[in-house]
């Protein structure tokens, strides 16, 4: 191993990346991991726990820097001015699309990726999700099934700590769970409701990264219980959700074998035609722009789907000038989000005199029933909804009519209750909607400019309308009043669920990975991040990046103790 | 200064239902209510802007058992807001909504705390439509409540302040009986 720079190279170090720097360093392998982010140490999060009135800008961002540098993450429900320093600055990393095709790219700018920045929301994939591109013709077919990855559903789950109640549903197969956090009295009374009015449908407690019930390893990395403060995106120093920087970054750091460079964007992936394998990775310093080499057996990309495909289509060669690893052509293809916008909300009165204490970072889910219970003709697949119940506090501000002291008194007073339910839906994978890039403009780090065409597509769009009749319906069957509800759809993009363009499969003519991640031309270069989905679920998608990565570094190693890579 | 003198005594009394002693909050909340100086330097209104702008505020907000508007310091919430967040056009709508106030009650700063809110609360009522107007208004009502409520005083003491709640849990309004600040 000693013609390398280092055993593995890890390229990002987000969801994914973190499990692949933690499972290499555990096995014993000398492992750099590279983000393009700036440094950011666990614990040194300057925003958490500040009371709004310490803000100085009481947790709005100027409206100009908005517009100015920001105009793209601004729509992602967590920015704010407690946040912002872990977006990234959009106008210093250009991308494009067609005026037509919006694709709301949302991007973190800081070490520990997305993972700082997620809703943590946690679902297994059930059967039916491997086995749809097989059974309806879309998209290729995924050459694993359920079987296949439920053994690192298991083993990610323990360290990572999911929270979640045993359902024993086919479709959403349970996790390892800690236990769930607590449904209100409405989502109690409502869940029993819509499911005798709609049988085949379920409210469950939402399933999510957060500890309840930390075990041993878990206070052993320094994490403790989740205290309900549901300010997460600013950083929990308590490690009390998952995250890179709480949980699988240290778990690498504690053994000495991971190197960790942060300000390091990834330019190319080196290739060697006589060997056939990768070399190494060409690296741009964000800082000082300087381009250094550096060499390593096994490669494994983690830095988000369309930035892991933007290195590898831009790692060109004589034998791979469309990228490497491509001679298919499918390279950047099949880029997929879920179908967001559609829901509903309404009012519910009988509960004036219940309230709850502590910020629940999760709500209820609805996993998906339509095409599994409920078949229809109009759609293919089928979509799940989160959602939960709420009393209005102050910050309806803006509908309140009135001035004076009763009206500013109101405020102190609890207000109306309401449920609401968002759909989250599988869009079909189509060849059309793919990454391309521009090699006549490079942006400030030398990275030649991506070009996103993306549309969500007729299925998806029939899907939505019933996503908002769906919930309608069972909001009525609640009991709900006053029901608002909107169809629209939001851009791909928003529901930072992306992935796809580097599809697993069966077929190297039409796929780039195959069962274990593994490029089908290229043995040692890996793609373990959103990138290698062949379909995209319903459900979230991180808990699925987690035990994918985690399965194909343990195949890797087992290939490099046998000599193979 | 009798209204000074009401406001403390309430928020003593408020103190009182809530276990006898001034907690720290408490006790900044009498001084703010009291201390807030006539020329705290604002940036973006000039000196009749801040009367006619805390007037109509502190119409909105007005004193009850918690302080007004001006008295959480609100005003200078709204004078932070324009210099350093909004942007050109955001801040000239807030100074719009206050001229056409000014414009449709004549005097407004000079008037009893009845008259401003029976004839604010005209206004009030007339700002539902969707026009350019109504809406300026309410995003001006809106910087005013999201100012109050996000102030110290605002968040702890109008509201119920939790920084660090522990697990979910369902309960009552007679164990919670404030609205959570967040």
């Amino acid at each position: 191993m000693s013609n390398y720079d280092f055993d593995i190279i890890v390229v990002g170090s987000g969801m994914s990346g973190g499990w692949a720097a933690k499972e290499f360093s555990e096995k014993g392998f000398k492992t750099l991991v590279l983000d393009r982010g700036k440094p950011l140490e666990h614990g040194d999060y300057p925003t958490e726990s500040m009371p709004p009135w310490e803000m100085p800008n009481r947790g709005r961002v100027n409206s100009d820097e908005v517009e100015r540098d920001y105009y793209m993450v601004k729509r992602c429900y967590a920015f704010s001015e407690y946040t912002k320093p872990y977006f990234i600055n959009d106008r210093e990393n250009p991308y494009e699309f067609p005026e037509d095709k919006p694709f709301e790219w949302i991007r973190s700018a800081r070490v520990g990726g997305k993972s700082q920045l997620w809703h943590r929301q946690s679902y297994r994939w059930g059967e039916q999700d491997f086995e749809a591109n097989a059974r309806d013709g879309h998209g290729c077919d995924w050459p694993i099934r359920y079987d296949d990855v439920k053994p690192w559903y298991d083993y990610v789950e323990r360290f990572a700590g999911i929270s979640g109640g045993y359902e024993n549903m086919p479709q959403l197969p349970d996790s390892v769970f800690q236990k769930p956090h607590e449904m209100t009295q409405l989502e109690k009374d409502a869940r029993v409701r819509i499911e005798a009015a709609y049988p085949g449908r379920r409210v469950i407690m939402g399933r999510t990264a957060h500890l309840t019930e930390p075990t041993e390893e878990q206070l052993d990395l320094g994490r403790g219980q989740c205290q309900s403060r549901n300010e997460c995106q600013r950083g929990c120093s308590w490690g009390g959700f998952f995250s890179s920087l709480a949980a699988t970054l240290p778990a690498a750091r504690r053994t000495g074998n991971m190197t960790l460079k942060p300000n390091a964007i990834v330019h190319s992936v080196l290739h060697d035609e006589s060997t056939g394998k990768a070399t190494g990775v060409r690296v741009i310093d964000t800082e000082t722009k300087e381009a250094s080499i550096i060499t390593a057996r096994v490669i494994f990309m983690c830095a988000s789907t369309i930035a892991t495909t933007q290195v590898l289509m831009n790692s060109r060669s004589a034998k791979y000038p469309n990228g490497i690893g491509n001679t298919s052509g499918v390279l950047g293809h099949y880029l997929m989000d879920h179908v967001m916008g559609p829901g509903a909300m309404a009012r519910f009165t009988g509960y004036e005199g219940f309230y709850y204490k502590g910020r629940r970072p999760t709500g209820i889910y609805v996993p998906r029933f339509m095409n599994i219970s409920e078949p229809t003709d109009r759609y293919l697949r089928g979509f799940g909804y989160q959602g939960g119940s709420w009393r209005n506090g102050w910050t309806d501000e803006g509908r309140r009519q009135g001035l004076g002291g009763d009206f500013k008194d109101a405020f102190s007073k609890p207000g109306d209750w309401w449920f609401g339910l968002s759909g989250f839906g599988e869009m079909l994978p189509a060849r059309e909607n793919h990454i391309a890039l521009d090699f006549n403009r490079l942006d400030g780090n030398g990275m030649p400019i991506i070009q996103i065409s993306c549309d969500v597509g007729e299925n998806s769009r029939r899907m939505g309308k019933d996503m908002v009749d769906k919930a309608v319906e069972m909001l009525k069957a609640a009991g709900g009043q006053d029901i608002q509800f909107s169809g629209d759809l939001d851009a791909p993009g928003l529901a930072i669920h992306e992935v796809g363009t580097a599809r697993m499969g069966r077929d190297p003519k039409d796929s780039y990975l195959n069962g274990f991640n593994q490029s089908h031309e290229v043995a040692n270069l890996f793609v373990t991040d959103g990138a290698a989905f062949a379909s995209i679920a319903c459900q979230n998608p991180s808990l699925t990046f987690m035990a994918l990565t985690a399965r194909a570094a343990d195949y890797a190693a087992t290939q490099i103790q046998a000599g193979v890579l | 200064m009798g209204m000074e003198l009401d406001r403390r005594r309430l928020l003593m009394g408020l103190s009182a239902l809530m276990g006898g002693m001034l907690s720290p909050v408490a006790v900044k909340a009498l001084d703010t209510a009291t201390d807030i100086p006539a020329d705290a330097g604002f940036r973006s209104f000039d000196e009749n802007e801040v009367a006619l702008m805390r007037a109509v505020i502190d119409t909105m907000l007005p004193a009850t058992e918690t302080p007004s508007a001006t008295g959480v310091g609100v005003d200078l919430y709204i004078d932070h807001m324009l210099a350093a967040v909004l942007s050109a056009e955001e801040g000239a709508a807030v100074k719009r909504s206050l001229k056409r106030i000014d414009a449709a009650i004549p005097g407004f700063v000079d008037k009893t705390a009845a008259e401003q809110q029976a004839l604010l609360s005209v206004i009030d009522g007339q700002m539902w439509q969707e026009t350019p107007e109504a809406e300026e208004y309410r995003a001006f009502k809106s910087l005013a409540i999201v100012g109050y409520f996000t102030s110290e005083i605002g968040a702890t003491v109008a509201l119920a302040f939790d920084p660090v709640p522990g697990p979910f849990h369902n309960g009552t309004t007679r164990e919670f009986s404030r609205t959570w600040a967040s």
